[in-house]
C-alpha cells in the first residue's frame, strides 16, 4: 500500500535547488545569457549534466562542446532555460531503476526528445509562449515519481499488473487518493516552478480539455511513449488520457516531426 | 511487452504509434515463450490505444500470432478497435486474414477462454454471409446463445434487445492464395491484376488437381478485375481446360471484356472448349450450363489401397466432426463400427454428402455422409428460417468447413502439415460412388438417433 504519510516522507526527502541554480535562471529570466553562464559555471554538475545533454547526437553537433558559456550561446534562450528546468529532475533520478527496465541515460534521452519535438510543435502552430516551452520538462517527473513510490512494492504491482491491465497511475490513485500529476505539481511547487507550466500540463491531460496545443502534446506523448527503448523498459502505456484524434490531425503531426523520413 | 493472461486468453496492450520499428518490442521471444508455457485459448492484440498503425508493424505481429497459433493452437488476432481500424485492417490484407478481429475485448470472451455467458444473448450480422455464419458457429460451440439477422435491417431492429452485438468483427482461416468460393458446387476462383506467366506459379494446381478428384466439375474464373490477358495467361488457361476435359471439366471465364484481350486469344480460350460469359450473374441464370456437373465413372489404373499413415489420422477427423455436429445438434452420437473396405451405405437413405482431399504431408479424401434430416438440424442455425436446396448446400459447405478447419488445426498441434480443398456437396450417393477413392478406405459408421452417419477416408 502507498499512504499519504509515505507520499509525503517521498516529497520532503527531495532535494531543493541550489543558490546557484536559482541565480542562473533569475539571469535567464532577464535574458542575460553572460552572467547566467558565469554564475552557471559554479555549479559543476550541472555544467557536466548540461554538456551530456548538448552533445546528444539529437543536437547535431559535431564536435565535443563542453565550456558553458558556448553551451548557452548554441542552445538559446529558450532552450537553455528549458534544460536548467530539467536538470531539476536530474536532482531525483534514483541510482537505479528497479520497477522499470530502465537507466538514467534513456530517461535523458526522453527528456531530449520531448525539448526538441514540442519545440517543432509550438513552431508549427505559431504558438510562442515560454511557458508552454517550458511545460515540457516536467512531464517526465512522473516516470521518477512512479519509480520512487513503488519499488518497494513492486513485486506486488507487477503481479498485480500481470492479471489485470491497470495504469500505475490508476493504481497510485486507488491506494492514495493522489494521481501522479498531483505529485508532480507538488515537486514543481517546491521547486518554484511557474505556476501557469504546470496548470497547461493538468489541463491537456483532463478530459475536456480542447487547446490544439494540448492534442499535440497528448499526440507526442503517445508518439515518444512507443519508441522500442520505452516498450521495452515497460513503460509503453505508462500514461493514460484520452486519444481521440482527427485523421487529419495525425497526418500533422506526422508531419511536424518528420516521421516519415 | 508483457501480456495480460486472464481466464486463458493472453492480450497485449501496445498504445501511441505502431510501425516496423517498435512492433518487434510488443511480442518478444520472452513473452512467446511465457505464452507457449501456459497454452492460452486466445491471444490477441488490443488495438484500444493505438494511434496510428502501418503494414509493416501489423504484419510483424500478425507472423508472431500465427506462430503462437502454430505452437498452442491458439485463436489469434487483434481486439478493440474501431469501424475506421477495422475496414483498414481488412483492406490492408485484402480480406485474406489467417487472423481474427473481433471488436471489443468483452466480446473476445465470448470467443475464447473461461468466462461464463449462460444468460447473455447475442445479435450476429455481417455483411458478408459465410463471416456471419462463422461467427454464429464459434459462438454456438461455445454454447452461447446467438441470434443470427438475416439481413441489415433485422439487425437494426433487433439489436438493442441483445447484451452483445457483434457487427464488425472477423473470423479468420487459412485462404487460398488466389480467392476461391464456392457456389453450387462451382469453385470459383477470383482474379486480379495482370494474368500473364505469374499465373503459372501463383496457382494452386495441386488444389486444383484435388478439387477435381473430390467431383468438383465445373471450374469458373472470374476476371472481372483483370486489367488484362496475355497470351501466356491464355495457354495457361487453355491447359487447364484440355487436362481437365478427361475427367469431364469444364472451364468457365466471366468478365472477359474485349478491352482485356485481343480476338485472336479470346478466340484461341473458345477453342480450348472454355465458356465465356459477360460476368458470374449471366452465368449462374444458365440453368442448363451450371447443372452439367455429374461424374464420370473414373478410368481404373491402379487401385489405390489405403496406408497406415492416412489410417492414423482418422481419430483426429472423428473427434473434429463429433464435437461439431454434437455440439450444433445437441445430440449423442454412439459409435457402431470401424472398417476397412469400399464405401458401402444404405442408398434408400436421403443423403447428404461432403466430399473433401486432404493434402502435403498426408494426402487423403474424406466423405462425410449424414441424413438430411440430420444435417438440416446442424445447419439450422446456417440458413434462414425459409431456405432453398441451394442454401442448404451451401450451408452444409460451410458446416464442412468447420470440421475441416479443426481437422488441419489438430494435424498440425501434431507437426502434421495439411491442407484441405473446399468440399463438394452431393446428394446422390450414386454419384460419389462413382468416385474412385470410394473403392478402398477405412469407414467408421455412427448412429445419431437411429438415422445412419458415415465417415469414409481414403488415399488420394
Amino acid at each position: 500500500m502507498i499512504t499519504k504519510n509515505e507520499i509525503d516522507r517521498y516529497l520532503d526527502s527531495i532535494p531543493s535547488v541550489s543558490k546557484t541554480i536559482k541565480s542562473t535562471l533569475l539571469y535567464l529570466d532577464k535574458s542575460d545569457m553572460i552572467k547566467a553562464a558565469n554564475v552557471a559555471k559554479e555549479d559543476r554538475a550541472f555544467i557536466e549534466y548540461m554538456s551530456k545533454i548538448v552533445n546528444k547526437p539529437i543536437f547535431g553537433f559535431r564536435n565535443d562542446i563542453k565550456n558553458i558559456n558556448q553551451i548557452f550561446g548554441i542552445l538559446g534562450l529558450a532552450r537553455t532555460r528549458g534544460l536548467v528546468y530539467s536538470y531539476y529532475l536530474h536532482l531525483i533520478l534514483p541510482k537505479e531503476w528497479e520497477v522499470f527496465r530502465f537507466s538514467n541515460k534513456k530517461f535523458q534521452d526522453l527528456q531530449v526528445n520531448l525539448i526538441i519535438e514540442w519545440e517543432k510543435i509550438l513552431s508549427a502552430l505559431g504558438i510562442k509562449n515560454s511557458d508552454l516551452e517550458q511545460s515540457i520538462t516536467l512531464i517526465p517527473a512522473s516516470l521518477i515519481v512512479c519509480e520512487m513510490l513503488f519499488r518497494d512494492i513492486k513485486d506486488t504491482i507487477s503481479i498485480l499488473r500481470k492479471r489485470n491491465h491497470i495504469s500505475y497511475d490508476e493504481i497510485l490513485y486507488r491506494m492514495s487518493g493522489y494521481s501522479l500529476l498531483d505529485i508532480v505539481g507538488q515537486i514543481a511547487k517546491k521547486w518554484g516552478f511557474d505556476d501557469a507550466i504546470f496548470l497547461f500540463i493538468k489541463e491537456a491531460f483532463s478530459n475536456s480539455c480542447v487547446r490544439e496545443e494540448s492534442l499535440y502534446l497528448r499526440l507526442l506523448l503517445s508518439y515518444e511513449m512507443s519508441k522500442p527503448y520505452i516498450i521495452n523498459s515497460g513503460l509503453n502505456d505508462f500514461f493514460d488520457f484520452k486519444l481521440d484524434f482527427t485523421e487529419d490531425e495525425i497526418i500533422k503531426f506526422k508531419k511536424i516531426i518528420d516521421m516519415e523520413k | 511487452m508483457k501480456p495480460i493472461i486472464k481466464n486463458s486468453v493472453a492480450i497485449f496492450y501496445p498504445s501511441g504509434f505502431l510501425d516496423g520499428s517498435n512492433a518487434l518490442e510488443i511480442i518478444t521471444s520472452a513473452d512467446e515463450s511465457e505464452i507457449i508455457s501456459k497454452r492460452p485459448e486466445a491471444v490477441f492484440v488490443s488495438l484500444k490505444k493505438i494511434i496510428f498503425f502501418n503494414k509493416k508493424g501489423i504484419s510483424y505481429l500478425v507472423e508472431r500470432l500465427i506462430f503462437l497459433k502454430d505452437e498452442c493452437n491458439s485463436f489469434i488476432g487483434f481486439c478493440d478497435y474501431d469501424d475506421k481500424k477495422y475496414r483498414s485492417l481488412l483492406d490492408m490484407f485484402n480480406k485474406n486474414v489467417e487472423f481474427s478481429l473481433i471488436e471489443s475485448e468483452d466480446m473476445l470472451f465470448l470467443f475464447a477462454g473461461t468466462k461464463k455467458f449462460d444468460s447473455k444473448t447475442v445479435i450476429v450480422y455481417a455483411d458478408e454471409h459465410s463471416q456471419k455464419n462463422q461467427l454464429s458457429m464459434a459462438l454456438i460451440e461455445r454454447k452461447i446463445n446467438v441470434k443470427i439477422a438475416q439481413d441489415e435491417d433485422e439487425f437494426k431492429k433487433e439489436r438493442k434487445n441483445f447484451d452483445f452485438i457483434i457487427r464488425n468483427s472477423y473470423i479468420g482461416s487459412i485462404q487460398k492464395r488466389v480467392c476461391v468460393f464456392i457456389k453450387n458446387n462451382i469453385i470459383i476462383y477470383t482474379l486480379k491484376g495482370f494474368v500473364d506467366s505469374s499465373m503459372s506459379d501463383s496457382f494452386d494446381r495441386q488444389y486444383h488437381n484435388n478439387s477435381i478428384k473430390v467431383g468438383f466439375r465445373i471450374f469458373c474464373f472470374d476476371v472481372s478485375e483483370v486489367s488484362s490477358i496475355n497470351i501466356h495467361g491464355v495457354n495457361f488457361l487453355s491447359k487447364l481446360s484440355i487436362d481437365g476435359a478427361e475427367f469431364g471439366v469444364s472451364i468457365v471465364i466471366c468478365g472477359l471484356t474485349s478491352n482485356k484481350i485481343t480476338e485472336i486469344l479470346r478466340q484461341d480460350l473458345e477453342d480450348a472448349g472454355i465458356l465465356l460469359y459477360e460476368d458470374l450473374n449471366s452465368f449462374f441464370s444458365d440453368k442448363e450450363a451450371i447443372n452439367q456437373t455429374s461424374i464420370e465413372v473414373q478410368k481404373v489404373t491402379k487401385k489405390v489401397h489405403i496406408d497406415k499413415k492416412t489410417v492414423s489420422i482418422l481419430p483426429d477427423i472423428i473427434d473434429a466432426t463429433i464435437h461439431t455436429i454434437e455440439v450444433l445438434s445437441d445430440k449423442k452420437i454412439v459409435k457402431k463400427s470401424i472398417q476397412i473396405q469400399n464405401l458401402k451405405v444404405n442408398e434408400k437413405n436421403d443423403l447428404l454428402v461432403s466430399v473433401v482431399a486432404i493434402y502435403d504431408d498426408i494426402d487423403a479424401i474424406f466423405i462425410l455422409i449424414m441424413d438430411k434430416k440430420d444435417a438440416k438440424e446442424v445447419c439450422k442455425i446456417l440458413m434462414p428460417k425459409e431456405f432453398s436446396k441451394e442454401e442448404f448446400f451451401d450451408a452444409f459447405g460451410e458446416f464442412s468447413n468447420v470440421i475441416n478447419e479443426k481437422i488441419i488445426q489438430a494435424l498440425k498441434t501434431k507437426h502434421i502439415k495439411t491442407e484441405v480443398t473446399m468440399p463438394r456437396i452431393f446428394d446422390k450417393i450414386s454419384e460419389v460412388k462413382k468416385l474412385e477413392c470410394t473403392k478402398h478406405g477405412v469407414q467408421a459408421d455412427f448412429n445419431i438417433k437411429d438415422r445412419d452417419m458415415t465417415l469414409f477416408l481414403s488415399n488420394n
